[in-house]
């Protein structure tokens, strides 16, 4: 069996490790995700040194039966999709020059490298549909709601639940009932109706109209492929307008911004995290010689645009505006799931870019890539993203989206994905 | 004149708003504390019923509007008394809306009243901060008033008053540990400046009656009030300017995600809103016919007293009834008070003897005393009767007493203060008060 | 809008930042036109009326806690105030 400390070395993928496994099932959590005994930073210098006094609900849940090995390299707060804004960046096992997604990326490639591995991360808009893409595993995103968010470092309050990365989708099917449930620690999870897993087969998908234009040539190949893999496999595959995905894209960014300025608004060197400050400064110079020193530029900008949309009018045209549009991305993807039992995109719009070219990305264009992967985060709706196919030797995935509390049919899809189609493993050395 | 206030009262929960930590009884700073009320990251909230329950009860006090759906609120300010760096608070949705609370016969219109968190408490050291996180997250609830009051007395009044009422619907005791704490709005000419954070009654109207004096000589003096927020010293007794008032648009707002939609006109069905003392008051005078003066001193000595005069109305009607409550029981209310449940039922029969002719005035005042304080009846008869003929003396003394008393029951305090003059300290003022005015009564019969 | 944040941009940031504000809006500009929705709730799945019992608990991490606070005699020490 690999060992992940060997791993980590390789491919830099843990922010933090327990000595030893003591179980046979290893698993891992995203560094924004607490447990006793293991700093959690959500990739940012701003939390270095806090130390959680109590467990995550998923560490409770897990910790039973399985051991935690180690805490996962992320973005700096789940800010990026390449996972090179965080203290550490992770490198992706089919090519370690290349990037591992984000903003989960240590967890995906830890699902990649370590032998049945699972991977718990979190993802407000794309985090485990992006990585799980480009590092060739299957990564699922339940509903929001669906798994107690206790012990889940906030960037974003109403989109964001923890998900599972692995290289087999049977591991989805066996974890996603382990941490799911009522939680009252967590209000937003006691909302949910019962799992139920085993009753819905996949029948018929729909895809966005126009999905593929400004892709690659790689994943447009991968993808349309597997359309037509689907299609030969009695799946029912229709195209459908959905304009609404346009407004889904700023309104995401808005109320991710607007939520993370609030949730980050306590970082200021006081009760958790960095304290090196002058206590000698007036409380606003004190709260601000934290916050520009430890905050990294992308979060910076985040919430420079999370305060405006908030600030006098502002709040009634971006803020409460964005909050209807996601009521109507919501409303539209319902009608879509009268007809059918999935929405089908590619996961991400092209395979892992280096590393190097992704560190001076435009925050516009990092942004963008997570346009298949946002809006269904965004509208709190579960989705899957799976391998469907390589490209120069780079994963491509594609993601199913189902309707709120339906993860039953995304664990069928990836069942029945993983029986047609070959998931290649990287060529691992250490 | 025209002073507004904001009123900050705690709420009698056992436990915090947002998370588990018990709400009173902490020795020490930081006592009661966890990593939710102290905002570490990885918690969230968790909504106590309790504070909701509350909530609606004094929105009804006030007779606010309540809403059928309502939801909490973060507003973003930066101070170390406050671990997230933003409160829960309600902003379009308050508890109550839109009410009115009367002071006497005066309207003070409720703008609103919403449910919020308390941030923690600050002491300065030096210049440096030092916080006791052990009130972060005490549930609150902000009463805002419109400027409808009118001198900083009436301030106080209103203000004593409101939470006599609360401390009643909300089953909050006398000596239970919580504070209230007012913003007080006052302008003299037409701009106003908030003072900010006075706490207790005395300072609300110490901190307006200094505001007032300052905002005329200012104006006097052909100067012009800036608007601004204040800060009272209280050592000092002086308002000082603060920190520039930051206008409500300069708080960002956003609806707090984790605790969605309350239906809160379902826990408002179940909620059951006892009457507030100031509504017995007005039911005493509407329904029983008794004068609002007397129903408030009924009321004021006590609401437990205040039910038993209506039990007793039932039986033997309101004149009757108002004899004997604020003569012999009002008098000995004290001693009444610990085992008013007892003995209510012979007190009841008592006084019913009386109504039917069994007994007289000093029979009955006999008994009711002795089954009040448990004293031997001889003491008892004895001590009235030469009570009674002191009395009897002292009106004889003075007879144009009798007349006066007719106009004004104040006339009675002649013959009080001058029988407690000359027995000097043998009977107790409440019996002598008692007496004066049973013998009074009867003599404009 | 930094100042309102109480953060300062270092080394280059707002350089950095200008250009990426001008392309961030061309994007959030596309929001003028976004249809309107009569109504709007602030998560995604509608949760309601999800209340909590009031009974109190004492925490038993509070040492744990403030062992990475700076205290005085039980009090967490802040930043200067006047």
């Amino acid at each position: 069996m690999t060992s992940y400390h060997d791993a980590d070395k390789k491919y830099n993928m843990f922010s933090g490790t327990a000595a030893a496994a003591d179980k046979k099932r290893t698993f891992s959590i995203s560094d924004d995700i607490v447990a006793r005994n293991f700093q959690a930073t959500a990739g940012s210098r701003m939390l270095e040194g806090y130390f959680p006094v109590f467990d995550s609900a998923v560490v409770s849940r897990m910790t039973a039966e399985n051991s935690l090995i180690g805490t996962t390299n992320m973005d700096e707060f789940g800010f990026g999709m390449f996972s090179v804004s965080g203290t550490k960046i992770p490198k992706n096992p089919f090519d370690p020059e290349r990037s591992c997604g984000g903003s989960c990326g240590g967890a995906a490639c830890a699902a990649s490298v370590l032998e049945d591995h699972v991977a718990l991360g979190t993802s407000a808009g794309g985090s485990i549909s992006s990585p799980a893409a480009f590092c060739g595993v299957f990564g699922l995103t339940p509903t929001f709601g669906r798994v107690s968010r206790y012990g889940q470092i906030d960037t974003v309050s109403s989109m964001g639940p923890v998900g599972i990365f692995a290289s087999k989708s049977e591991l989805l099917k066996k974890y996603l009932p382990v941490i799911s449930g009522k939680d009252e620690r967590d209000p937003t999870s006691t909302a949910q109706p019962e799992l139920k897993i085993g009753k819905k087969k996949l029948r018929s998908v729909a895809v966005p109209k126009g999905v593929t234009d400004g892709v690659s040539d790689g994943v447009r190949k991968a993808f349309d492929d597997s359309v037509n893999m689907l299609k030969s496999m009695s799946v029912n595959v229709e195209y459908v307008d959905m304009p609404i995905l346009r407004h889904a894209m700023p309104a995401h960014y808005i109320l991710c911004a607007t939520e993370a300025t609030t949730n980050l608004a306590g970082y200021c060197g006081m009760r958790c995290g960095q304290r090196d400050g002058d206590l000698s400064l007036p409380f606003n110079d004190y709260f601000a010689s934290f916050r520009s020193k430890y905050f990294g530029a992308e979060t910076k900008l985040r919430i420079i645009i999370g305060t405006y949309a908030t600030m006098g009018e502002n709040r009634r045209t971006m803020y409460l505006r964005s909050l209807g549009v996601r009521k109507l991305a919501i409303n539209s993807y319902n009608g879509i799931f009268k007809d059918h039992d999935a929405v089908l995109t590619p996961s991400m719009p092209y395979a892992a870019p280096k590393i190097a070219d992704a560190v001076i990305m435009s925050s516009v264009d990092s942004y963008m890539a997570s346009r298949f992967a946002a809006p269904p985060a965004f509208c709190g709706l579960p989705s899957v993203s799976v391998p469907c196919g390589y490209s120069d030797g780079l994963p491509v995935g594609m993601q199913f989206t189902a309707c709120h509390w339906n993860e039953d049919v995304l664990l069928d899809a990836a069942d029945l994905w993983e029986r047609s189609f070959i998931v290649k493993a990287p060529e691992v050395s250490l | 004149m025209r002073i507004g206030l904001e009123i900050h009262v705690q709420l009698p929960t056992r436990s915090k708003m947002f998370c588990s930590c018990p709400a009173t009884g902490a020795e020490g700073p930081n006592e009661h504390i966890c990593p939710g009320c102290m905002g570490m990251p990885g918690t969230r909230p968790s909504l106590n019923r309790a504070a909701v329950e509350t909530g609606i009860k004094i929105a009804r006090l006030l007779n606010c509007t309540v809403p059928d759906v309502a939801w909490f609120s973060r507003k973003v300010y930066y101070y170390p008394d406050i671990c997230r760096h933003y409160q829960i608070t309600q902003y379009e949705t308050p508890i109550g809306s839109k009410g009115v609370y009367y002071l006497g016969d005066k309207p003070i219109r409720i703008t609103r009243a919403h449910l919020e968190e308390d941030p923690g408490s600050m002491r300065i050291s030096g210049n440096n901060a030092l916080i006791d996180y052990n009130r972060s997250g005490m549930p609150l609830v902000e009463i805002v008033t419109e400027p409808d009051i009118s001198s900083p007395a009436e301030a106080r009044e209103f203000l004593k008053a409101l939470l006599r009422d609360i401390r009643h619907v909300t089953d909050l005791p006398d000596d239970g540990e919580r504070s209230i704490r007012a913003d007080c709005n006052i302008s003299v000419g037409t701009e106003r400046c908030e003072v900010k954070n006075v706490t207790g009654l005395k300072n609300v109207e110490r901190a307006l009656t200094y505001e007032a004096v300052r905002q005329t000589k200012v104006i006097r003096s052909g100067g012009k009030i800036v608007r601004e927020t204040r800060h009272y010293d209280e050592e000092r007794k002086v308002t000082t300017s603060a920190r520039k008032k930051e206008f409500e648009s300069d708080y960002a707002y956003i609806g707090e995600p984790h605790l969605g939609m309350i239906n809160v006109k379902k826990i408002a069905d179940s909620v059951v809103t006892k009457e507030s003392p100031h509504d017995m008051i007005l039911r005493f005078r509407n329904e029983l016919g008794v004068d609002e003066k007397i129903a408030a001193q009924i009321v004021g000595t006590s609401v437990e007293m205040a039910k038993l005069f209506e039990n007793l109305v039932k039986i033997v009607g309101t004149e009757s009834s108002l004899k004997w409550v604020t003569g012999p029981i009002s008098a000995n209310w004290k001693a009444l008070e610990k085992n008013v449940s007892e003995k209510t039922g012979p007190l009841t029969d008592v006084i019913a003897m009386h109504a039917k002719g069994k007994i007289n005035d000093v029979e009955c005042s006999i008994r009711i005393k002795e089954l009040i304080t448990g004293e031997d009846r001889k003491t008892t008869e004895r001590a009235a009767d030469d009570l009674d003929v002191i009395i009897r003396k002292a009106i004889e003394d003075n007879p144009s007493v009798v007349g006066d008393y007719k106009k004004s029951d104040k006339a009675a305090n002649r013959i009080i203060g001058a029988v407690m003059k000359s027995t000097g300290g043998v009977f107790s003022s409440s019996d002598i008060v008692e007496a004066t005015k049973r013998i009074l009564n009867d003599m404009i019969k | 809008m930094a100042g309102i944040a109480r953060i300062g941009l270092i080394g280059g940031e707002s350089e950095k930042f200008s250009g990426e504000i001008v392309k961030l809006f061309e994007l959030l500009n596309t929001m003028n036109d976004a249809p309107e929705c009569d109504s709007f709730c602030f998560d995604p799945i509608g949760i309601s009326d999800a209340l909590r019992d009031d009974v109190p608990i004492v925490d038993d991490n509070v040492e744990a806690m403030l062992k990475d606070m700076s205290t005085h005699d039980g009090y967490v020490r802040g930043p200067r105030i006047v």
